[in-house]
């Protein structure tokens, strides 16, 4: 239960690091806050040669605001979710979801960029990234590039990164002062990874007719899941319990979900679903508190 | 290979010596001899390793050694000052928060940073802070009683140090 | 009555050093010049082992030693039969059986060695069900089993694989079910769990020069270790010492040697002292868990509703060696608890243990208890429906009186066990209305016979005035210690901080330890024998000292006063005098009690819970336990055993199995294997039926085992009250249910 030998460095500019990952290529591999990486470590079922350690990049910690979209550094600490007052106010989605992310040990050292690029197929920040269409801002010493969220989780545990590419940023936008949202989870135990987990953000018109939905769920498939056809089913309407079962059903039909220790893919089915009509509700009461406070 | 860091553990600096690969739990208990932390689950998920870096609990089972260098970290043997106990330690003694022991360094240690931040939490928030750590002999009743003496002593105290 | 030191809620002991890191484990055991241990296991549940290829290994930097089945001894081990090799010789039985052991200067390059060992297997058939390894033509995992050292001749069984059958009888079945007008067959299983102590199993070997063995091991028993380890080492017991280290939780799974024989060998080998520690996934794949049970019960009633017949068949998987079953008849007493609460005129059960190509398994708290407790409970509430009659009733009508003989136990007397259901009941919100759909009540009641065993200890008057309590009992958490200090305390009228408590293990030849619920009762009453026997020593000799009569001496306010005079000496003047002038003050006592106290222990407990309907979770809205009790020695001890049985039987019930798939567990880690978090409790309230009529010291009764029993029970009782659905397996998982919930409203979603 000990990591294998490998060697290691410490850049302090990201340059530095990117040096290091185009010279040892695919041997290296990038350690942030180390909460994904060291367990595969210990139980020795990743044996990388090289590891970039990028704690002591200074410049990579940051949350700043530019233009109605928030800019989160890759080695932001999760905690960090829980106590910026900037995300609290421009996004708050991530604030309230932050504590489904393992337990407080995890969190002050764990990273928003090491989750993303770890790609749990159950992890919150991929389903927030995917339902926001957050965007990845990616270095390598050749350039720089920037990937959607949805193009960027290529299946379990896999993202589009070249080996010599890192994430310096992930740029989520900011949700509309009326905007109400949701994250709902079903756990096996309390503050577990969730089996299945569903993220939502609803919009609201003055007349509380739904002006958009945004749906991602976490469990029930190799990356977030998300479709554009079953957000559009909310698009101009009213929100019902009779539309909402149909959504329901119809998230359930389109999952295509694991069978693992933790639950059948058949149970993931029809979690996803029960989820997403918990979730949908919880933002749309909170969306029109919201509305109420702005009148 | 091994790599030289320099960490501040207890209020104590050293320089220690370790390859790549050490973690921080081995440097502490077998580098430094502070076997006060313990492991129990070696996954980050049981929370007997608990240190505090820069005043945050963190798992010192999912840090490697390298992490610790040029920080501070305080290990349940740094709580206690002279032949004073903390608060939290006396608390844990007074109101049965332990039973075998083995969770408890990790235990004090995050329950030390809780009452630091928040000098008056709720159950819930006692709960939520406290999750990642696990103990199987008291089934926690004790664990929270334990958390909400020291608050309480802490309160009745004011602002002076004296006296638990 | 009232005492002065028995009563108190005192905190530990060893609170001090347990708060400030400064207690010692074993794994905290650090030598000059210690070297690390590390196993090689088996991949496969059964197979031959063809060769094994460890010259690669040898040859790494800092590899001190390889050692295979042929480097060692060829002798077997267990608790009590010896079953099991220390390194596998010819063939393995089990994935996750020892088979190489490595010795290096850091244990993570002993780590790395185990991947250069080469061994080949050839497939054996493999067997990993218990009904399915009793059939005839089930592979044998051990066809030699009758020649093994302390194999229970008296439950020898001709049914294959069957290592031990037990039979307990009252009355006459056969003419019980004749007495019935119905009778009533259920099944139940439960499966392997961990005890979840969060301390791995450690040992430490030291070698002295002189030959002297230093052992260090996460053991409740030293005493039966050092036996044990004498035997499998072939050396004399005189020359081992065992060293008392604080122990991180045993609830039954910290009784074997583990990894101490491996430990001295590479010692002996290398001359160096040697660490073994488990990784917690090895405690996952090879610890020694809970029995997986299946329960049979056949029930007969009268028209009336009266029990007049039980019969019951329990299995228990004992996995590939019975190693870890300490009892003289290898196999798990609980079985006997299958009549539960209820006065039966006659039962029978039948216990069979039965090898399969499993993790061997062990004791945890309540061994056995809690998955016969599963299966009568459940049984009740089904046997009622059936009758018409109301669960409560139906119990009360039944329950055990002053008298009535259970199996495996004495005629009881002072039962408690109407009153303890009674106040339970009171406690919940039982006689209410139902408040919501998918809401359930739940009732479960349980009963606990007080241990048995050999108890030792020590006592000695030092010449600062303290009294030293020796005792072999290693503190498992439970605050024996603590106990002891003050059954001691408040015999001889002194205040706690005089007496302390010391452990050690090699002044005692023999010794139960801890376990069965047996400290307070049989280490209770030695300690308290001693320290009578102790003043009366005292008295002698301060009268000596005083030139008086011992009849003219009284012990008062800490000292020995001459009545007709002004004189008097302090312990310490009396330490210093002496016992005739030569030796301390000393008195050394065993007690060893064989048959077990006629007054015994209930608990019952309901639990109040909210199924989910879409999600099939279950959620604990409110649990009351009721305990009859005697008098408290430690109020704060005593609280923290309930609460922490009960959480354990809570996950038990919903959350924790150790999951497998042909031999192979799958969950190998603490985040796989679910331990309930402090968000997982339930509210709790905890009714205390207070009388002082315990067997132990004070009257004070055993807690210990007592609040982990009924739970699983009561909340599967409840799951079927909330949404009728009847659960024969544990964990009740919300999966579990949501399948259970469709197949109920027929296949709708």
């Amino acid at each position: 239960m000990k990591p294998p030998k490998f060697d290691y460095f410490d850049p302090t500019t990201v340059e530095e690091a990117l040096d290091l990952l185009k010279e040892y290529g695919e041997d290296a591999k990038i350690l942030a806050g180390g909460q994904s990486l060291v367990p595969l470590l210990n139980f020795r079922l990743a044996r990388p040669q090289v590891l970039v350690d990028i704690n002591r990049i200074k410049d990579l910690d940051y949350v700043r605001e530019n233009n109605g979209t928030l800019a989160i550094g890759a080695m932001t600490r999760q905690r960090t979710l829980e106590t910026s007052e900037i995300i609290r106010s421009k996004c708050g989605l991530l604030t309230d979801a932050a504590e489904l992310i393992g337990h407080p040990q995890i969190r002050n050292r764990g990273t928003v960029g090491g989750s993303l690029v770890h790609a749990d197929p159950t992890a919150e920040l991929a389903a927030i990234a995917k339902a926001l269409d957050a965007q990845m801002k990616i270095r390598s010493s050749e350039g720089e590039r920037t990937v959607a969220a949805k193009d960027f989780f290529v299946t379990v545990m896999t993202t589009v990164l070249e080996p010599s590419e890192m994430l310096v940023e992930v740029e989520f936008p900011a949700l509309a002062p009326s905007a109400g949202w949701a994250f709902e989870e079903f756990v096996l135990r309390h503050g577990d990874f969730a089996v299945v987990g569903v993220t939502t953000v609803v919009t609201l018109d003055a007349k509380q007719t739904c002006t958009e939905l945004r749906l991602a769920a976490i469990g029930v498939d190799e990356t977030p899941f998300r479709d554009p056809e079953i957000e559009g089913l909310l698009q101009g309407q009213k929100i019902t319990d009779s539309l909402l079962d149909e959504l329901a059903a119809r998230v359930s039909e389109k999952v295509d979900p694991f069978t693992d220790l933790h639950a059948t893919a058949e149970q993931r089915k029809h979690l996803a679903g029960v989820l997403a009509k918990k979730a949908i509700k919880k933002a749309e009461e909170a969306a029109i508190l919201n509305l109420k406070k702005e009148s | 290979m091994t790599y030289t860091i320099r960490l501040n553990v207890n209020g104590k600096e050293h320089t220690v010596e370790v390859p790549s690969r050490r973690l921080l739990i081995d440097c502490l208990r077998y580098d430094l001899g502070l076997t006060g932390t313990k492991e129990g689950c070696s996954v980050g998920v049981c929370g007997a390793c608990t240190v505090l870096m820069d005043g945050k609990p963190i798992s010192s089972c999912l840090a490697l050694a390298l992490f610790a260098d040029g920080k501070e970290i305080v290990t349940v043997e740094g709580l206690a000052r002279e032949d004073r106990l903390d608060r939290v330690q006396q608390a844990f003694i007074d109101y049965g928060g332990f039973q075998c022991g083995i969770c408890t360094p990790g235990m004090v240690v995050t329950a030390k940073a809780l009452l630091d931040e928040n000098p008056d939490p709720s159950v819930d928030e006692i709960k939520e802070w406290m999750m990642g750590n696990l103990c199987r002999c008291t089934g926690y009743y004790k664990v929270i009683e334990s958390i909400q003496g020291a608050a309480r002593r802490k309160r009745q105290a004011g602002d002076s140090d004296e006296g638990l | 009555m009232s005492y002065g030191k028995i009563g108190q809620p005192l905190g530990r002991v060893e609170g001090p050093a347990k708060v400030t890191g400064e207690a010692k484990y074993t794994a905290d055991v650090l030598l000059p010049g210690m070297i690390w241990g590390k196993v090689l296991r088996s991949p496969l549940p059964h197979a031959k082992i063809v060769s094994i290829d460890t010259r690669e290994a040898e040859q790494m930097p800092g590899i001190l030693a390889v050692l295979t089945a042929k480097d060692l001894p060829d002798l077997l081990i267990g608790r009590r039969v010896y079953d099991m090799p220390v390194l596998a010789k010819d063939q393995v039985r089990f994935i996750g059986e020892k088979v190489v052991v490595v010795a290096a200067e850091d244990p993570d390059v002993a780590e790395d060695a185990l991947a250069y060992i080469d061994v080949e297997y050839e497939d054996m058939p493999a067997v990993f069900d218990a009904h399915e390894a009793m059939k005839p033509e089930a592979p044998l995992l051990h066809p030699d089993y009758r020649s093994y050292a302390h194999a229970p001749e008296k439950f020898f069984s001709d049914i294959p694989n069957v290592h031990s059958h037990v039979t307990w009888e009252l009355g006459d079945i056969e003419k019980g079910f004749a007495l019935a007008k119905q009778v009533f067959e259920h099944t139940f299983n439960t499966p392997a769990v961990h005890q979840g102590y969060i301390e791995p199993h450690a040992s430490v070997v030291a070698i002295d020069p002189d030959g002297r063995v230093n052992v260090w091991i996460s053991n409740k028993m030293p005493v039966r270790a050092r036996e044990l380890l004498a035997d499998v080492v072939e050396i004399p017991q005189e020359r081992i010492v065992v060293h008392l280290a604080q122990i991180g939780a045993d609830f039954g799974g910290k009784g074997s040697l583990m990894d101490a024989p491996l430990c001295y060998h590479l010692a002996k080998r290398t001359g160096r002292p040697v660490k073994m520690v488990m990784t917690y996934t090895e405690e996952l794949m090879a610890g020694n868990p809970r029995h997986p049970t299946s329960v049979f019960l056949r029930t007969g009633v009268t028209e009336k509703g009266q029990i007049v017949a039980r019969q019951a068949k329990v299995v228990f998987d004992s996995g590939a060696y019975a190693a870890f079953k300490p009892v003289p008849f290898v196999n798990i007493p609980g079985a006997k608890d299958a009549a539960g609460v209820y006065g039966t005129p006659h039962i029978r059960i039948d216990a069979y243990s039965v090898y399969t190509n499993c993790v061997p398994s062990g004791h945890f708290r309540a061994p056995g208890d809690l998955q016969v407790n599963f299966a009568v409970e459940s049984s009740m509430d089904m046997i009622a429906e059936d009758l018409g009659l109301d669960r409560l009733e139906f119990r009360k009508q039944n329950l055990l009186k002053d008298g009535d003989w259970v199996p495996g136990g004495p005629q009881l007397e002072e039962v408690r066990v109407a009153e303890t259901l009674a106040a339970a009941v009171k406690a919940s919100s039982w006689n209410q209305p139902k408040s919501q759909p998918n809401r359930g009540l739940g009732l479960a009641v349980s009963h606990r016979l007080i241990g048995t065993g050999e108890a030792n200890t020590q006592l000695t008057l030092k010449e600062d005035g303290t009294i030293q309590v020796l005792t072999p009992v290693p503190e498992v958490g439970t605050g024996a210690h603590t106990i002891l200090q003050q059954i001691v305390a408040e015999t001889l009228f002194l205040p706690l901080d005089q007496i302390r408590v010391e452990t050690a293990s090699d002044i005692f030849k023999t010794d139960s330890g801890s376990g069965a619920s047996r400290v307070t009762y049989v280490g209770g009453q030695v300690v308290q024998q001693a320290a009578g026997e102790l003043m009366k020593l005292i008295l002698a000799v301060g009268a000596k000292g005083l030139g008086c009569a011992e009849n003219e001496v009284v012990f008062e306010g800490g000292r020995v006063v001459h009545s007709d005079s002004d004189g008097s000496l302090s312990l310490a003047e009396v330490a210093k005098i002496g016992g005739d002038g030569k030796s301390a003050l000393r008195v050394k006592k065993s007690l060893n009690l064989s048959e077990g106290p006629p007054v015994t222990t209930f608990t019952a407990q309901v639990v109040e819970l909210e199924v989910d309907p879409e999600t099939g979770q279950i959620k604990l809205l409110d649990v009351v336990t009721a305990h009859d009790v005697g008098t408290i020695i430690n109020p704060l001890g005593h609280q923290g055993q309930i609460e922490g049985g009960l959480l354990q039987g809570v996950g038990f019930g919903l959350i924790e199995e150790l999951r497998m798939e042909d031999g192979q567990v799958s969950t190998l880690n603490l985040g796989d294997y679910k331990l309930p978090n402090i968000r997982d409790i339930p509210p709790l309230t905890t009714v205390l039926v207070e009388e002082e009529v315990g067997p132990a010291p004070f009257h004070g009764k055993a807690i210990g085992e007592s609040s982990i029993t009924p739970t699983g029970a009561a909340i599967a009782n409840a799951v079927y009250d909330a949404v009728g659905v009847r659960f024969h397996d544990l964990p009740i998982t919300a999966e579990k249910v949501y399948w259970a919930l469709r197949q109920q409203s027929g296949g709708k979603g």
